[in-house]
């Protein structure tokens, strides 16, 4: 475990992003020259009021969307220079989502939820089959695989949600507001999970939170308005 | 197979949009379906035929004075014959004789057979039906032999072998020399019997020659390479020799053409043109079906797509690429398209009869219908799913993962758009065939309620189908006059109500023949169908010099321009005084205006064919009981058989009929998969607006005014189709009427009618959700955020 922490590889690296949105003749800039340096096992909490650019931040870290001006390098390469199946590819590799309302396929048992990531990656059959008994087992969910997501509690579910972020063997969690939806006690059991995660495992973690509680689970704390950093 | 399990268990999740989906479109499929049977089988006649490449069909072009007067395929006899003797480039030709029933007697049991030919030797070698018994080349050769096909063999002898036996027809004896399997659906030259060409040189009272007795057609097999256009060129002389030289004093010309059997149906027949008509109001019903299929399954599955939209941005955040959710969305189209197929290929088959009975014909089978149908089939199926799958596949697919978060699950305003337009047209085509049922209806009760100039009513028409019927017409007349419920008896040589043959006749002060309907009558016809004289005098069986005079309608005097028609002379045979002319009626169809017509009372053929019967009407049953029991007594060995004059008017209109019961079916099921669309829209719609209305409801809208709100772009949508239909409907019914000599007016009231009854319907459609959803109590919707 220390011997994770001593070496500081850098993960990811954000230098004077911006991005904006044109809305009559107003540029209204939702993330205004961001500065962000993420190490290797780090466990980082994201806070500020609605509209301050959380979501956005989290989208553009998780490559999920574009912005307008800045550099950001992941694991050293250029994104904003990388073609979109590149991007792809890291993205594929390296990230897994923890949302707050879960994003369950609802049509699909927890085993086929959990399986699902790994359609994408190109593993065989075998391979998935193999991966899937071991998180089954590793989240203790191994009577419920052949439950759909109505069948389950909240918490229940987001466990199964964050088995599946973690399936494909991630550097990196983004998590949005995972407990937003639980009652406290469910919500405390999910971050004691990601602190096991981070530190036992070496797994980055992102979360956005509105709770203090929950920000305090994470080594450091980003505070969010307009758009800005602030501190 | 973990897209196949996703698939399925989508479509169970919304089975209710999911079913009413597949219902529709196998509705609209089955009738797509059969319509391209119909039309398969319509373009599919005599295809069969082998050279048919080489077969060609004799026509004759009508000249008089250098004029082209008309033609036509039936000719006289010699024709195919003189051709082969006369031509190299004739392999060998077949002739037969239109189809017509007859009475044919098994011992003394008489059956009456329909659609008998006589046919010439080589028919079977010339044509490819099959012979089940007899032999090919011999079959038809030596007279008075006849081949039945296997079904009539069937129904007259059951599992006996027919060969060797024989029928008697018109006191003469047939042996039956051969057992043909029954020809297929999809040809001209059917039969249930042929009779032996070379029996009509034996028989009595058969002109058998080249100036006249025209019931004859005639198939050439050119040797390859021949050019039938130049071939008929050739023919001049050949047609000089045989006729026309004969003609030339009268200023007539007959000319020889060949039209080729691949477009002997569409093009050359007598019904070519309004079956042609009949196939582009099928073809178009078939492609706008196809339309409103297609745009109902896009809607609704577009309508339903917001948890695929949910769907496919959590696979799409796992590392999905668009291809990846382009096919998970294209599996769910096709499962539904697959069952939608196999679904409407059953009612195709399970409905088959009833459809028939609306295209008032018969049509293959499924099972029966060839490959070229099956590949129309499968490329109609592969282009619906085409057709159907590529708007929601690519716009579902295209779902922004970034938007997971934020959660925003509305779809665009260009998706609002599509779906109005796609609406719109639905309505516009739902609007243009209520018109068009309407206005077919319309026409058709219009020609039926058509005062015609005669009476119809309780006439009962009897076919004298045997010659020796024929021949004691006068003493059957006599006989059936006693009864007391009849009020009169006539003996006619034709039933006016569908034309009537024309003969040529030379009227005072013309040189050149006119070409004249003729019917022969008694003297009691005028008075049983109520038609009045407006000069002159009926026949009369005491008047010997009537023998030879003729009436004539008031028509064929407008036309002759004569302004005292009594006591002029008309040339035929012999000269023939007008002793008195007849109020004009229609005698053929309505599709015509009235035409000169003589009447006279000396049938050619020297006998009548058809007694007509007018009765009281008080006891219909009864009174034919006791015209059958006359009838027996008068010739126990004739079939009797009888029809009525009024059924037999309406038959003349089968086709408009069958047309009309086609376009209100097809109506009907149009606007029921439109409506099932709406319905599945509506849910969607509404559901998407239940915070909307939890929130007007909270600031005090009323259920109406929340009614009025959802259901007012209902009304809109349908407005802009009314405004479309209208005219595009107008254009066409004014196209459509323009066959008839005799045509209803479009009334404005059919289009506010088609207009109101959409609104009506679709308003009680949506409805159906709005009502609910105003009535909900808004704290409900509203928590449910």
């Amino acid at each position: 475990m220390n011997k994770i922490q001593n070496i500081k590889n850098m993960l990811l690296q954000l230098n004077n992003i911006f991005k904006w949105v044109n809305s009559g003749g107003n540029r209204i800039f939702l993330l205004k020259d961001m500065n962000l340096e993420v190490e290797e096992g780090e466990f980082i909490s994201i806070m500020g009021p609605s509209g301050s650019g959380k979501s956005t931040l989290l989208n553009v870290i998780g490559l999920l969307d574009n912005f307008d001006e800045g550099e950001y390098s992941f694991l050293d390469e250029p994104v904003h220079q990388l073609k979109e199946k590149h991007r792809a590819n890291l993205y594929k590799q390296y990230i897994g989502f923890v949302f707050q309302s879960y994003h369950l396929i609802d049509e699909l048992t927890v085993y086929e939820n959990l399986e699902m990531p790994l359609l994408y990656k190109k593993h065989s059959g075998s391979e998935r089959k193999a991966m899937v008994g071991d998180t089954l087992d590793r989240f203790n969910i191994v009577g419920k695989k052949d439950l759909f997501p109505a069948q389950l509690s909240g918490g229940q579910q987001q466990l199964v949600g964050v088995a599946r972020a973690l399936i494909g063997k991630p550097k990196l969690i983004l998590a949005d507001e995972p407990t937003g939806n639980l009652n406290s006690q469910q919500g405390k059991d999910i971050m004691e999970l990601f602190k096991q995660l981070n530190e036992e495992d070496g797994v980055t973690i992102i979360q956005v939170t509105h709770s203090e509680k929950n920000a305090a689970y994470g080594s450091r704390i980003i505070n969010l308005l307009d758009g800005r950093r602030i501190i | 197979m973990w897209n196949l399990k996703f698939a399925f268990r989508s479509l169970k999740k919304s089975w209710s949009i999911t079913l009413i989906n597949i219902l529709g479109f196998s509705l609209g499929l089955s009738a797509i379906f059969f319509l391209t049977q119909y039309l398969v089988n319509e373009y599919s006649y005599d295809s069969f035929q082998k050279d048919g490449d080489r077969i060609y069909r004799s026509a004759i072009k009508y000249y008089e004075n250098g004029e082209y007067t008309g033609e036509t395929f039936v000719y006289s006899s010699e024709v195919g014959k003189a051709l082969k003797t006369d031509f190299p480039q004739v392999e060998d030709y077949v002739t037969v004789t239109t189809p017509i029933e007859g009475v044919f007697y098994k011992i003394d049991a008489p059956t009456k057979i329909k659609d008998y030919r006589y046919a010439s030797t080589s028919f079977f070698d010339f044509f490819s039906f099959q012979l089940k018994q007899g032999n090919p080349q011999k079959a038809l050769e030596a007279p008075y032999t006849m081949v039945l096909t296997e079904s009539l063999s069937y129904t007259l002898f059951g599992n006996q072998n027919p060969m060797g036996k024989q029928l008697k027809f018109n006191e003469e004896m047939y042996t039956i020399t051969g057992v043909a399997e029954n020809p297929p659906k999809n040809t001209d030259i059917g039969f249930n019997m042929l009779l032996s060409f070379s029996t009509r040189y034996k028989q009595k009272n058969v002109y058998l020659g080249w100036n006249g007795g025209n019931q004859y057609v005639h198939y050439m097999k050119m040797v390859p390479g021949t050019d039938p256009i130049g071939f008929g060129n050739k023919t001049q002389s050949f047609m000089w020799k045989n006729i026309n030289k004969e003609y030339e004093d009268i200023g007539v010309k007959d000319e020889l053409y060949f039209q080729p059997l691949s477009r002997i149906h569409l093009s050359h027949n007598l019904d070519s043109a309004s079956l042609r008509k009949s196939m582009i109001v099928f073809s178009a019903i078939a492609v706008l079906l196809l339309a409103i299929v297609i745009i109902n399954f896009v809607n609704l599955f577009v309508a339903n797509a917001g948890k695929q939209l949910k769907t496919m941005r959590i696979v799409k955040v796992h590392g999905a690429s668009q291809a990846n959710t382009i096919k998970l969305i294209l599996l769910q189209i096709s499962m539904m398209i697959m069952v939608s197929m196999l679904l409407a290929l059953f009612l195709v088959q399970g409905f088959h009869e009833y459809f028939e009975a609306l295209a008032g014909k018969s049509v293959p089978t499924l099972f029966e219908s060839g490959s070229v149908f099956v590949m129309l089939l499968v490329g109609i199926v592969v282009l619906t799913t085409f057709l159907a799958a590529v708007y929601p596949s690519l716009m579902i697919s295209s779902v922004q993962s970034s938007k997971i978060i934020k959660n925003e699950l509305v779809m665009g305003s260009s998706g609002m758009k599509l779906k109005n337009f796609l609406v719109v047209f639905q309505f516009v085509v739902s609007i243009f065939l209520i018109v068009a049922a309407v206005t077919s209806e319309k026409q058709l009760g219009y020609m039926q309620r058509f005062d015609t100039g005669y009476d119809r009513e309780n006439v009962l028409v009897l076919p004298l189908n045997t010659n020796e019927m024929a021949q004691k017409s006068e003493l059957l007349k006599q006989e059936i006059g006693k009864i007391p419920e009849v009020i009169e008896v006539s003996a006619v040589s034709q039933v006016p109500y569908n034309g009537l043959t024309r003969n040529g006749y030379f009227p005072e002060g013309r040189n050149t023949p006119e070409m004249v309907n003729v019917i022969a009558v008694d003297e009691d016809f005028l008075s049983l169908l109520k038609l009045s004289l407006t000069g002159g005098d009926n026949f009369s069986k005491d008047m010997a010099t009537d023998d030879n005079a003729y009436l004539v309608n008031a028509a064929f005097v407008r036309k002759m321009g004569w302004a005292s028609p009594i006591g002029k002379n008309v040339q035929r045979n012999g000269d023939h005084k007008i002793i008195g002319v007849v109020k004009d009626f229609n005698f053929a169809s309505l599709r015509s205006t009235i035409q000169p017509l003589i009447i006279t009372n000396r049938p050619e053929s020297g006998s009548m064919d058809y007694l007509l019967v007018k009765s009281d009407g008080h006891n219909l049953p009864r009174t034919i009981k006791d015209i059958e029991a006359k009838w027996d007594g008068v010739s126990s060995k004739s079939l009797f058989e009888y029809r009525f004059l009024d059924q037999q008017f309406e038959q003349v209109y089968k086709a408009e009929l069958s047309m009309q019961k086609l376009l209100q079916s097809f109506s009907v099921l149009a606007i029921l998969i439109a409506l099932m669309g709406l319905l599945g829209l509506s849910k969607s719609a509404i559901s998407q607006r239940v915070k909307e209305i939890g929130i007007r409801k909270v600031n005090g809208a009323t259920v109406k005014e929340v009614l009025l709100l959802l259901n007012k772009s209902y009304i809109i949508l349908i407005l802009i189709a009314f405004l479309i239909a209208v005219p595009l409907a107008w254009l066409a019914m004014q196209q459509w009427l323009q066959d008839f000599a005799y045509k209803t007016e479009l009334s404005w009231w059919v289009f506010v009618f088609a207009g109101g009854v959409t609104i009506l319907i679709t308003l009680a459609t949506v409805s159906w959700h709005s009502y609910r959803a105003a009535t909900a109590n808004p704290v409900d919707a509203l928590r449910n955020e």
